[in-house]
């Protein structure tokens, strides 16, 4: 091992304290030879990077709810609570699964997706307060403006579609019967992701993003192609254009197995995807799509020889030539400490080989 | 195309604002309720479930089948006697606690219920004692379902099964269970008597448990 893996918080090593989507933590700073910024560009142009980026080693990380103050993020991430999102939608955060899911038996803010025009109500996106709410993310302690900027964008169009309707299986319903309605409402829905985009970009500049739209179950996607083609395609095709032509690097995330749906995010334009690694044979996603797709592998909470031995054949599937990156999700301060240097190390091993 | 093919068609296509009116079609041409329901609803079911197990189909398309087949038993409910409908008992089910996630099953209800099932649905998070209530409520149920989707749902999908079998609900119920993270061999690990690996898999046991208790 040329470098050295230096033990959490041991005397004399450097760290700084950082925001991740669900907890502030202390996290290791390296010395890196060149800028996080150019290492990205070499990672995105799979050009000879130096490391694997992280989403708080190399960025600054948080949620779109906090940029907008749309929706109520204060909630004490270890213990099961409801919280409302920026459509009024309102659902139970379960500490064990590590995300939310829409509170059971809660009256839907839709029927009938036939009257999404008279019944959604927009999210007022007031410049004053998303300018405010921006400036004060970036003026607190575990901001640090060398670093490059990313944000969980939030709910995409069958995800959205999904929670104002009041659950999957209503919205497949609605997909299967009323296709105009759906893809009217994704469509608008698109656009207003779009004004959003730009009003948080204004004010805290963006490099990044991770846009959520979940289309599969743990054995297939939960449409078809057909279904895709005539539906939720041309919906996030709006807001994926927008995130390119102002040059932010698009992470799209979804749950499940989603293997039949690749072809559909490179052509949409997604930079990395991040995929269930349970669900999907990543490294057989890398060797058939590497070279015009990157790979976001989660750095999430499991033992610190589980969280080494994960990271190190991550980097050995998914790290060929660059395309690979890790947005750290959350867990015990110490065993993510140990996968980020774990992480940083071995990249660095791997790409001097 | 006969009628009975037509709402056969209709069922498979999920035409839902049709099959009404073919229902009651059917019925003005004399034709027998329980027929209409076992080769024209019924049946259709059957080809929806072995289509999703194969792939041919998503989730939208089987749900929206589900729902058309039960517009046209609801049509057919004050024709049928002698109890067509529930004519396997009933069938509980329920994601366990711990769990919220409902799209399986809630799939595997109306499958479930489209084999001739009265499916009484427990919803979500449902703690092992609600179980055995609804088992001793119910002695005409036969076949008592348990989905998880999470792993760490898994060991409350063990403690539902024991709380079943040390309630002695055994000599009742046949206990299936499924869900992602579950396996035939964590089925047998405890002490299950079927797994489903999806929908259509799970009526055809159902009716195979509920015939054999």
């Amino acid at each position: 091992m040329k470098y050295e893996r230096i033990p959490y918080l041991a005397s004399g090593a450097k760290y700084e304290y950082v925001g991740t989507t669900i907890q502030p933590i202390n996290v290791p700073v390296f010395d890196y030879p060149i800028s996080p910024r150019e290492n990205f560009q070499r990672v995105l142009r799979d050009d000879h990077p130096l490391w694997v980026p992280t989403s708080v080693n190399d960025f600054n990380h948080t949620m779109g709810g906090e940029l907008t103050g749309l929706s109520d993020l204060r909630f004490n991430f270890t213990e099961r609570c409801d919280w409302t999102d920026l459509f009024g939608c309102v659902w139970e955060w379960i500490p064990s699964a590590g995300g939310s899911m829409l509170k059971p038996n809660h009256p839907p803010i839709l029927n009938d997706i036939t009257e999404w025009e008279k019944k959604i109500v927009w999210p007022d996106l007031s410049e004053e307060r998303i300018k405010a709410c921006c400036t004060e993310y970036m003026s607190k302690p575990y901001y640090h403006p060398e670093k490059m900027n990313y944000y969980d964008f939030g709910q995409g169009c069958t995800e959205r579609l999904v929670a104002v309707l009041g659950g999957y299986t209503e919205a497949m319903l609605a997909l299967a019967e009323e296709p105009d309605a759906c893809r009217e409402f994704m469509c608008a829905l698109s656009r207003f992701h779009c004004e959003m985009l730009d009003k948080i970009s204004k004010y805290y500049p963006t490099d990044m993003i991770m846009y959520h739209d979940d289309w599969g179950t743990e054995r297939d996607t939960f449409f078809g192609e057909k279904m895709m083609d005539e539906i939720v395609y041309g919906p996030s095709e709006i807001i994926f254009k927008h995130v390119k032509e102002k040059g932010i690097v698009m992470l799209f995330h979804t749950c499940g197995c989603v293997k039949r749906f690749i072809p559909h995010m490179i052509s949409l334009g997604a930079d990395f995807v991040q995929l269930q690694a349970r669900a999907n044979d990543l490294k057989a996603y890398k060797e058939q799509y590497g070279d015009r797709l990157g790979f976001d592998l989660i750095m999430v909470g499991m033992s610190s020889e589980e969280i080494i031995k994960y990271l190190d054949q991550g980097v050995e599937d998914l790290g060929k030539d660059g395309g690979m990156f890790s947005t750290v999700f959350g867990g015990d301060e110490k065993i993510l400490w140990d996968g980020m240097e774990e992480l940083y190390c071995y990249s660095r091993e791997y790409y001097e080989k | 195309m006969s009628k009975l093919h037509e709402i056969a068609a209709t069922v498979e296509n999920g035409s839902s604002k049709l099959i009404e009116g073919l229902v009651k079609e059917a019925i003005e041409e004399g034709i027998e309720a329980s027929i209409i329901l076992n080769d024209g609803l019924i049946s259709a079911m059957g080809v929806i479930g072995a289509k999703f197990q194969a792939g041919e189909i998503f989730v939208p398309e089987m749900l929206v089948a589900a729902k058309t087949m039960k517009k046209g038993v609801e049509v057919l409910r004050p024709y049928l006697v002698g109890g067509s409908i529930g004519k396997h008992g009933k069938y509980i089910i329920g994601t366990v606690a711990g769990d919220l996630h409902d799209i399986g099953k809630n799939l595997i209800a109306l499958m479930i219920e489209s084999t001739g099932f009265e499916v009484i649905d427990l919803g979500v998070d449902v703690p092992s004692e609600k179980f055995v209530e609804a088992i001793k409520a119910n002695p005409d149920c036969k076949v008592v379902g348990a989905s998880a989707l999470l792993t760490t749902a898994m060991d409350s999908m063990k403690n539902t099964v024991q709380a079943i079998i040390n309630a002695g609900c055994k000599s009742q119920v046949k206990i299936m269970v499924g869900g992602a993270p579950i396996t035939q061999a964590f089925a047998d690990e405890i002490g299950a008597d079927a797994y489903a690996p999806d929908a259509g898999a799970a009526a055809v046991k159902a009716v195979e448990l509920a015939g054999a208790n």
